[in-house]
Order: C-alpha cells, then structure tokens, then sequence
C-alpha cells in the first residue's frame, strides 16, 4: 500500500441557504471555480495526469445531479479523458470522497487524484425536489399506528 | 317543459357513436348501448366503439378525456338503467325488425315523461311509432342528424301525424341552443329533405356526366368548389359514403311511387361493377379513386382500370366562372357548346326541376329545402336562392326544353315576384311568403330588441345588407354597434379579419366611447369560421421589404398598446368568439376580460409558421399564466407544454382544447373582488348569478369523472410528516393517530400512486375512518367535553 498525502485544498465560502450571497449560484459552477483555481496554484503540475476527480453530494439530483463531479471537470476545461464521479453518503459524502481517492491511491489504482465535496440547498433542499418513503416500513394498519416510537421512520439523512 | 338530463342512445356505430359523442360535447354524461359481448367482457362492443372515436379524423369529441362522459352499456344487462333517460335516440340498423324488437324490449323500462327519437331516414316513422307503449307515442318523432353529426349542423325533425307539437317545438330548442344544430322540420316522405334532394344531385350528376362523356374526375372538378360546395364533390363524397351504401339509398329510393324521375334512381353499369368486385370506397381503402403512393387514381369507365386523377375544368369556363358565380352567367353557359358546359347546364336544370315538383310534398318552404342543403350538404347556396340569381324565367325556358316533366302550378305565380321577397320564403303549401324567425333570432332580440337586427346578429350566413339600425359607425374596417344599453359590438370588416392600423384605430375609438358612455364591449364578427386570421401579413411585408425596421417596431408597439389598453381599461371587454382566431387574433383573446367561446372555435399562435413569433403580448401572457399557474419550480412543466404549442404552431381544434391551452380562460391578471361587499347584498347578486348560469347554459348536471390518487406512497410521505411532528412535539400522540386516518384516506387508501379512483371509493374510506374515530375513547372524551363546555 502506497503512501497517500493530501497535498492542498481549497474551499469556496458559505452562503445561507436562500438567502445568502451563493443563493443564485449553480453548484457545478461552485467547483468550477475551486478546480480552475486548484490548476493555477499548482501549474507545474501535468493536470492530464489525475487519475479521478471524486466529488461527494448529498442530494445528486437536478441542478446537482447528472453526475455534477463530470459536469464541473468539463466545465473546467478539463481534457475528456478525465474521469469523474460523484457519491453520496449524506453529510459525510465529502469525507466519504477525500477516503475513497485515497484508497485508489493506496492501492495503485492511481497516482493522483481531486477528491472534495459540493452542496447548494438553496436550488436542492434537504430531501431532495421528489421527498418520499418506502411505504413498506409502515406496516401500520389504515386508521392508526401502533408504534409510539417510529425511530426507523425518522429522517435517516445523518452521517451514517 | 322537457327537462333533458340523462340521455341514452342505442347502437354504437358510425352514427350513433358520433352522436352519443356530441352529447358529450355539449357536457352531458350519455349511456350507449349496443348489443353484448362475451360473458367476462360484456360491454365489449360499445367500449371499442368508444375507443373508435379517438382515432376517426375530423375527431367526434371536443377533447380526448371526453369519452369518460360515454358510459358503456349492452342491451342485455343495462336495460334498467334507462328508467332514469329522459331522451333516448335510436340509432340502430336499418331494418324495420330490428328496430321493432328492440322498442318491444325498451318499453317497460320507459318512464312515463321518456322522449323516443329514431335517426332512420328509410322507415316509416309510423310504424316505428306503434311498437311504443301508448303514453309515449306522442312523444315519438324523427330526429335525423348527418355524418359526422359533429361538424354538420343539420338535424331534420320529423313528427308523425299523432306526435305532440309541444314536444317538437322543445326538441327544437334543445336541438338548437343544448346540441348547436340547425333544425329544421320535415314531412315524413322517404329521406326528408336533405337527402332527398342531395342523393337525385349526385345521380344526376352521375347520369348527366355519362351522357356528356365526362371523365369521373372531370365531374368533380366541375362540381365542387367550382359550384360553391364542398370539395368533396360527386364521386369522392361516392367514395365517402360508401358505393354499396349508396346503392342500399338508391334502391330505397327506387320504390317511391310518385316520382317521374324514378329512371334517374339507378346506379349506372360501371359504378355496379365496382360493387361487385368488392370496391366500395373508403372503408375498403378503394371506390372510384384509389391510392397509389402518393399518387391519387381514378377508375376510368372506358379502359376498366385506374389512371392517375388529373381533369381540370376548361380554360374557358374556368376563366368565365372566376369573373362571377355560376348564378350570374348562365346566359353565356348557355352559348358554351363544350360538353362541360353542356353538363353543368343540363345537371341545374335536373336539380332546379327535381326541387320545384317535390317542394310542396317534402318541406314547408324554398327556405327549409335551400337550409337543409347548407347545413347537411355544406351547399354555399340552396337551389332556390342559387335558382333567383340566375334569373327565375330564363332558367324556366331552360327547364322547359331540357324536360317534358310537368312544373307545379304554383311556380307560374311566383316566378315574377321570386322565391325570396322582403316578406319571407315561398311557401307552396301556404301559398304566400313566410318569416320564420329562428329560435337564436328571438332570443336575442329579447336583448337587443330589434328583430331586423337580431336576425342579422345571429345567423352564420354571409349576408350583404348589413341593417342600419343600432349601428354606431360604419367605417371600411369595421362596424361599431350600440347594441344595448350596456354594451358596443365591435366587428371587423377586413379581409379575413385581420388586424391592420385602421383596426388598431377602430378599437381605440371603441375604448373611448366605451369608456365614456360607461359600457362593455364586445368584439363579435360576421365570419362564423374565420374569427381573425391574425397581423395583415401584406402590412408586416411592406415594412419588411423596405427594410423600415423603425416602421416594424412601432407597429408591434401599437399592437401592443390596444391589447394593453384592453387588458387594463377600465371597462370590461368581452370576445364572443366563434371559428379559427389565429395569431393576432389568439392574442387578442389573451387580453379579454373574458372569452365566450362556442365549441368550435379554434385558437392557436401560429406566427412560427410564417418564421415570426407572438409579438403582440401573447409570449408574455403565455408566460404569465403558467407563472400563475403554477408555483415555483413547478412552473416549468407548464410552460415547456406552452412553448411546444407556439413553436409547433398548433391550434386548437374544440373551445375544450382551447381551455386546456390556456388560450380562452379570461384574464388571470384580473384582480376584481370576486366577493360582496355589502353582506346584505348576497342574496341579490344570487338571484343575478343564478340567471347568468341559465342564460349561458351552465346549469347542465356534473358528470362524474375519475382522479388519481396519491397512493401508499404518498401517506409514507404524509406519515413521515407526522412522526417527525410529533418527535419534535408539534403534534400530541392523538392527533398523530388521527393523522395517519387522515393520510389514509387523503391518498386513496391502500393503492399503488397514480391509481384513478372514483368519488365512492373515497366516501367509503371516509366513512370507515370517521366510524374507527367514533369508536376510540380519546374522541369520545374530546366530544363529552366539547359539549358539557357548550352548556
């Protein structure tokens, strides 16, 4: 197993869900900016060399779905043979993507790669546009729930 | 007074399913009967026919999500249910019995009120009449409607000799104002009118084009448009009806006694072969035309085969037939020795002479045969107006050697005077001039109070004299009425109604006077079909081709500007819209306060067929209204819905589809209260509000309709809402178990998400959640309390 090092980061500042100063911007856009400036700080670094671009979202639909990790890499002026990804664990999707670079890394999968994180709740809210459950948990009957605690019913969007 | 609330009709074919589908339209709920189907599928038959109507071209319904108003039923198992049809059209097989076997069947199940109508148009009304109970004999007639009973208005209503006269004056009117027919009254001889005189047309024509050696597409061409009807002509309408159809009618007609031109009722030798060889038109995808490709052929007589369809009127007779209309230049037909001539010659005299000896016998007045020939046949003009025009004696000199059959008497009286005076329509059985008021005539004039006026108001026919009176200004453009106190009629007098300055100008004088007088207006056209084609496109040229984009500019602003002043002036501007509005025409409706649209009326933004697009605020009110639609996020499948309509340039073709575009719904901008202020003034605008409905015929009963339902997936989502409510204490433990009895039946209970569910299905679930509460001892506790607290 190879020796990983995290070599630099970079991160955009926050806004207020709806209304904060990041309320209009489109969350690809987000990291566009952070890998555009990523390639100016490091510009003796040969970029065609990144093995992948792993990019955590909580909610990967609509403005940030469609793979937001490929849109952004493109976007940036990347070259096309750039692969990218984007995976989800919720809140901890970010330090999910920064784990999983590092093992490919670890493994000799690759020899450098850009791994980090986007969210803009002000254009996907918490749950997503479609919020929905599985309707198999409620085994309830049709007027009334027996449960007093339902702890499987509630919202299971924590860092697990 | 006949109240029509529950209609059945019985046979679902080609006809009946049609009618039963204009009953739709017209925003009954109908049941359509027809014979059963296999034990597991017993209302096969009539559900494919149902299913039939969303496929034929020009479409039977108004909108596609109609046949929810058609209810399926079968002779055997659904006969009960027509104790509660108050109207019942028999629309079945033309054998006297069939028709026998099943009044016999129906009879018991008739309340005593039950009207009975049959569309034959071969039987003996009187016959038929005999196999009712007594008591609904006299509410027996004929009601004879046309294919496609959509788009052809005339309905010919046939009483027998014990048939109540009360009965067919309300038929009349429910005809009229409920179903938008044109009806007129017939006597009971072999195919009324309509036919009568339409089937002896294309005989003639048949027969004549023989004789003169004309090619079959020859005779088309010379009696279609060319004769102000419709393109259809001879043998395409042939083709159409079906040639072993036409030989059943022909054969029928066969056997009229009294008829000197019995020999004409015979279908010539090649027309029999074709039969016999399996051609029958249409429906066998061959008659006397054929498609081959792209290519239309027609059979030729004398090769026995199919050739390409290429005939053409001559150069000369075309040429003369441009100048004026085949009523205005008989006298050089006449000198024309080519056999076209010959033939169009020969063909009105046959048809002129065939009128005049049957009228007395068949209708009441020349107006009744010229009417049923406009509204069954599409006919610009009836042969007794076609007949004045072209000059009553010189055509009867004409006749006179054309034919030895006699001429009835009472032509001689009227030749000179005409068929049509100021005092009405010859009647030969009144022997004098009658002036029949229409039903649409006489109810407006309960508003406009003046019969000339409203005469002229509510006809479709393009009429020349335009009648003086009420008439505010007259301009070149358009005419500005004083119609009633209250109210200014605008209508355009342009070339297809298009908007151009002297337009823009007209309606701002409107608005002026409108506003200065304090009344509504109205924008009305003349043109029953044509509502406006839109921007005088000749206008838009000119500016284009001297490259005067400042021109341009200010012209769009100028449109824009009338339509804004009509959105937003103070008095209320109403279109009453009829036929195809189109482009500027659709924009204008955009910015009514409000649109009375009849059911054929055909909006549409059609500017990108033309390579422009709406520029006259229709782009905006476009997306005004899904913006008010919709909310938010949502909004977008609303207007990628709206975009699609203006690019693909797609009109409406129904008043339903026009709402359902969103073009004819009224101003949404419109922020006028829509309550009372006084409380003491409810009652009053009530008692109005209940007037309007009648008036407008909207007090028609609902008619049911399935919805979809949010499903087991959508009270997981509710669900979810309530425990997490209740963990973060919003909600007490109670009210979380009654919420989950709420979700329950909110979402239609335990279905799948987009089930179509109906009305009882969810009063089940009501009730069983509201009887499960009852029962629990935390409500009985709430209620106790809530009512010791009332004491």
């Amino acid at each position: 197993m190879t020796n990983v090092y995290i070599v630099d980061c970079i991160r955009t500042a926050v806004g207020k869900a709806y209304r904060g100063a990041f309320r209009h911007t489109l969350p690809d856009d987000l990291l566009v900016c952070l890998m555009q400036s990523m390639k100016q700080r490091h510009d003796t670094i040969d970029w065609t060399l990144i093995g992948d671009v792993v990019i955590g979202c909580a909610m990967p639909e609509a403005e940030q779905g469609m793979n937001v990790a490929r849109m952004a890499t493109l976007l940036a002026d990347f070259p096309a043979s750039i692969p990218a990804m984007t995976i989800n664990r919720f809140c901890s999707s970010g330090i999910q993507s920064v784990a999983t670079a590092a093992m490919s890394i670890a493994q000799g999968e690759m020899d450098f790669a850009l791994a980090g994180g986007v969210e803009s709740m002000s254009k996907v809210p918490m749950g997503g546009n479609k919020y929905t459950a599985n309707p198999f948990k409620y085994r309830c009957s049709a007027h009334s729930c027996p449960n007093t605690h339902c702890h499987h019913a509630i919202l299971p969007l924590t860092a697990l | 007074m006949i109240f029509v609330r529950q209609i059945a009709v019985l046979g679902a074919g080609v006809m009946g399913s049609q009618i039963a589908a204009q009953i739709a339209n017209a925003g009954y709920s109908v049941l359509l009967f027809d014979l059963p189907g296999p034990a597991e599928k017993p209302n096969a038959i009539t559900e494919a026919a149902i299913a039939r109507l969303q496929t034929l071209k020009p479409p039977p319904l108004a909108i596609e999500n109609l046949t929810a108003a058609i209810r399926a039923c079968n002779f055997q198992d659904d006969l009960a249910q027509l104790k509660h049809c108050d109207l019942i059209i028999e629309v079945i097989a033309e054998q006297l019995e069939l028709k026998r076997d099943l009044y016999q069947k129906i009879s018991p199940f008739l309340h005593e009120n039950a009207i009975v109508v049959s569309n034959t148009s071969g039987l003996s009304l009187h016959a038929l009449q005999q196999y009712l109970p007594v008591i609904q004999q006299q509410y027996f007639c004929g009601m004879h409607f046309f294919n496609p009973p959509r788009y052809l208005s005339l309905v010919e209503l046939i009483p027998t000799s014990t048939t109540s006269s009360a009965l067919l004056d309300e038929l009349a009117h429910w005809l009229t104002c409920r179903l938008g027919k044109n009806v007129i009254r017939a006597k009971d001889t072999p195919n009324f009118i309509a036919n009568r005189i339409g089937v002896f047309s294309l005989l003639s024509c048949i027969h004549q084009g023989l004789r003169y050696h004309l090619a079959l597409d020859e005779v088309d061409a010379l009696t279609g448009a060319l004769l102000l009807r419709p393109k259809s002509a001879t043998y395409r309408t042939l083709d159409v009806v079906g040639l072993d159809t036409m030989q059943h009618v022909v054969h029928t007609l066969q056997g009229i006694a009294d008829d000197p031109w019995r020999d004409t009722f015979q279908l010539p030798e090649f027309l029999q072969s074709l039969i016999a060889q399996g051609h029958l038109g249409q429906k066998t995808g061959q008659g006397i035309y054929r498609k081959q490709g792209k290519v239309i052929e027609v059979y030729d007589i004398q090769q026995q085969s199919y050739r390409p369809a290429a005939a053409s009127v001559d150069p000369d007779l075309f040429a003369l037939l441009s100048t004026c209309s085949i009523s205005q230049c008989m006298q050089e037909l006449r000198n024309m020795k080519s056999p076209q001539a010959q033939f169009l010659l020969a063909y009105w005299c046959d048809l002129l002479h065939y009128s005049a000896y049957h009228l007395q016998a068949i209708a009441h007045s020349v107006q009744d045969v010229d009417h049923a020939m406009q509204w069954g046949y599409g006919w610009q003009e009836g042969p007794f107006i076609a007949w004045q025009n072209m000059g009553i004696e010189r055509m009867l000199d004409l006749i006179k050697d054309h034919s030895q059959i006699a001429l009835p008497t009472w032509l001689e009286e009227v030749k000179r005077a005409g068929f049509y005076t100021h005092k009405g329509a010859y009647s030969p059985q009144e022997n004098t001039y009658i002036s029949e008021k229409s039903i649409l005539s006489q109810k407006l004039n309960h508003l406009v109070k003046n019969e000339e006026v409203a005469e002229f108001l509510s006809s479709s026919s393009r009429k020349n004299d335009i009648p003086k009176q009420l008439l505010l200004t007259q301009e070149q453009a358009y005419d500005l009425w004083a119609l009633t106190d209250k109210t200014l009629v605008f209508c355009f007098k342009t070339k297809t109604n298009v908007f151009d300055n002297a337009i823009i100008e007209g309606l701002n004088q409107a608005l002026n006077e409108a506003e200065q007088t304090g009344k509504g207006l109205i924008i009305y056209q003349y043109n029953a079909e044509t509502f406006s084609g839109g921007a005088d496109l000749n206008l838009l040229m000119a500016l284009i081709q001297t490259s005067d984009w400042q021109g341009l500019d200010l012209l769009l602003q100028q449109f824009q500007h009338i339509l804004m002043r009509i959105k937003y002036s103070p008095n209320p501007t109403i279109v009453a819209l009829r036929g195809r509005a189109l482009g500027a025409g659709c924009e204008l409706l955009l910015h009514a306060r409000g649109v009375v649209a009849a059911m054929e009326s055909y909006p549409g933004l059609v500017e990108t067929s033309v390579g422009l697009i709406p520029a006259g605020g229709g782009c905006k009110e476009m997306a005004l209204r899904t913006a008010r639609q919709a909310n938010g996020y949502a909004n977008f499948s609303y207007l990628k819905n709206c975009f699609e309509r203006i690019l693909l340039s797609k009109v409406a073709s129904s008043a339903a589809e026009g709402f359902a575009y969103g073009y004819l719904g009224g101003n949404p901008s419109v922020q006028t209260p829509h309550w009372v202020m006084h409380k003491d003034d409810v009652l009053r605008v009530a008692l109005t509000t209940v007037d309007y409905l009648f008036a407008s015929q909207m007090d028609l009963p609902a008619v049911q309709r399935p919805f979809v339902v949010a499903g087991r997936e959508g009270k997981a989502r509710l669900q979810m809402q309530l425990v997490n409510a209740r963990e973060g204490r919003f909600i007490n433990d109670y009210q979380y178990q009654m919420g989950n009895a709420l979700a329950h039946i909110l979402c239609g209970g335990d279905v799948d998400e987009g089930t179509l569910v109906d009305e009882a299905w969810l009063l089940r679930l009501e009730r069983e959640a509201f009887v499960h509460l009852a029962k629990q001892a935390e409500t009985q506790a709430l209620l106790s309390k809530f009512t010791k607290g009332m004491k």
